[in-house]
């Protein structure tokens, strides 16, 4: 899901960062102070969240919670993905400083677009939260990929293939994560 | 009635900022270690248990890493210089962020927080999530299908809960010492003289990297 340094053009990183930094700015005005604990120990929880790897099949994945994270947070979602992806850029060099704002974008737009479709408290629901995340997440990765280099293309086949099995994956979870907050 | 303690106002240092950054960014040996001698100069003794529960992080992370790599064998070295590489730097960056994070001014003061919340909250969660992970691992050696994804769900779920009410108890705890308006007696942003011998410095450590 994250994008190395050096393979976007300079729009798509000005695009990416432009819209990061605005729903920075919104996020937070929306974090009331109140909030603003709950959101840093949630962004560190899915930070350590994340790393678990998870074999689907043949194939090790790790999560990327976007869905969960969009229900809990909501416009909150933006400051807690650009903290979180900034934690994994200096500390694990998963993405980089200079595409943290289309990684960002990529990871927390989606989560608010489910946050603001999927509320009702149904199987529904939850499973389309995590499904859809993970598939809008792919299809702006490879609109990325695409503004930059039409050549691109065979790679965006190839990573929206791979989106499918992690969508549904991640749906499944994200049903079984809002499950357990509505036992607890 | 009590006083109220007197809140400390702390100089931001750009330099060690952008050190910090070139950190995040250098793979040479000899800069990583060049780069360590300033950070070094920083360690004082109120770090030592912040440093301790980081290196215990550390060691999480690492065991996750080494563990869950795809096609682990014991030959395949990768994981655990990842693990090496990302524990020094995680050391140099911690020593940074910890000593000047509080005082970077040119970020929002709420994002600000989050950050440093978040960095602290990454060692304050290890345990739980750890501990999870053996109970879980003790309890069924060999989950499969759906079960598998219920129980990492419930697993995921449940650190977050957790999470969440700790948050709680963190927020009291901020309110107490004078709430949020710490943040806001920090001197405005300026360069100093060090600041620009830290830059140079860091550039140096650059063009090593680069060379």
């Amino acid at each position: 899901m994250h994008i190395s340094e050096g393979i976007l053009s300079g729009i798509a990183l000005a695009i990416g960062w432009a819209g990061t930094l605005a729903g920075t700015y919104i996020g937070l005005k929306h974090t009331e102070p109140e909030k603003i604990v709950k959101t840093a120990l949630l962004t560190s929880g899915f930070f350590l969240a994340s790393l678990i790897n998870v074999r689907f099949g043949p194939v090790a994945t790790h999560l990327t919670l976007m869905g969960a994270m969009g229900l809990i947070l909501g416009w909150s979602i933006f400051p807690a993905v650009l903290v979180a992806l900034f934690l994994q850029a200096v500390l694990f060099q998963f993405g980089g400083l200079i595409v943290l704002g289309v990684n960002t974008l990529n990871m927390a737009l989606p989560g608010l677009i489910v946050y603001l479709i999927f509320r009702g408290k149904n199987l529904f629901n939850y499973f389309m939260a995590g499904f859809i995340s993970v598939i809008l997440g792919g299809i702006m990765l490879s609109l990325f990929l695409w503004k930059t280099d039409e050549n691109f293309i065979n790679i965006i086949k190839i990573i929206m293939t791979a989106h499918i099995p992690l969508a549904i994956l991640e749906g499944v979870i994200t049903i079984f994560i809002n499950r357990w907050f509505e036992n607890a | 009635m009590h006083e109220l303690p007197e809140l400390k106002s702390g100089k931001f240092e750009a330099g060690l900022f952008f050190l910090a950054l070139a950190i995040s960014i250098i793979k040479n040996p000899i800069a990583i270690i060049l780069s360590a001698l300033i950070p070094l100069r920083l360690y004082k003794n109120f770090m030592k248990p912040i440093l301790l529960k980081i290196n215990l992080v550390n060691i999480f992370v690492a065991v996750i890493l080494i563990i869950t790599w795809p096609n682990f064998q014991f030959k395949f070295k990768d994981g655990i210089k990842f693990a090496l590489l990302m524990s020094v730097r995680m050391n140099l960056i911690c020593i940074i962020f910890l000593r000047v994070g509080y005082n970077i001014p040119i970020l929002p003061e709420k994002l600000r927080i989050i950050i440093i919340l978040a960095i602290h909250g990454i060692y304050f969660m290890y345990e739980k999530i750890l501990n999870s992970l053996n109970s879980v691992k003790i309890r069924a050696t060999n989950l499969q299908g759906i079960i598998k994804y219920k129980t990492t769900g419930y697993l995921i779920a449940s650190c977050i809960y957790r999470t969440a009410s700790n948050s709680e108890n963190i927020l009291q705890a901020v309110r107490l010492r004078g709430g949020f308006n710490g943040f806001n007696q920090n001197e405005k942003f300026k360069f100093y003289k060090r600041d620009y011998i830290l830059i140079l410095y860091t550039v140096l450590i650059l063009c090593l990297e680069i060379l």
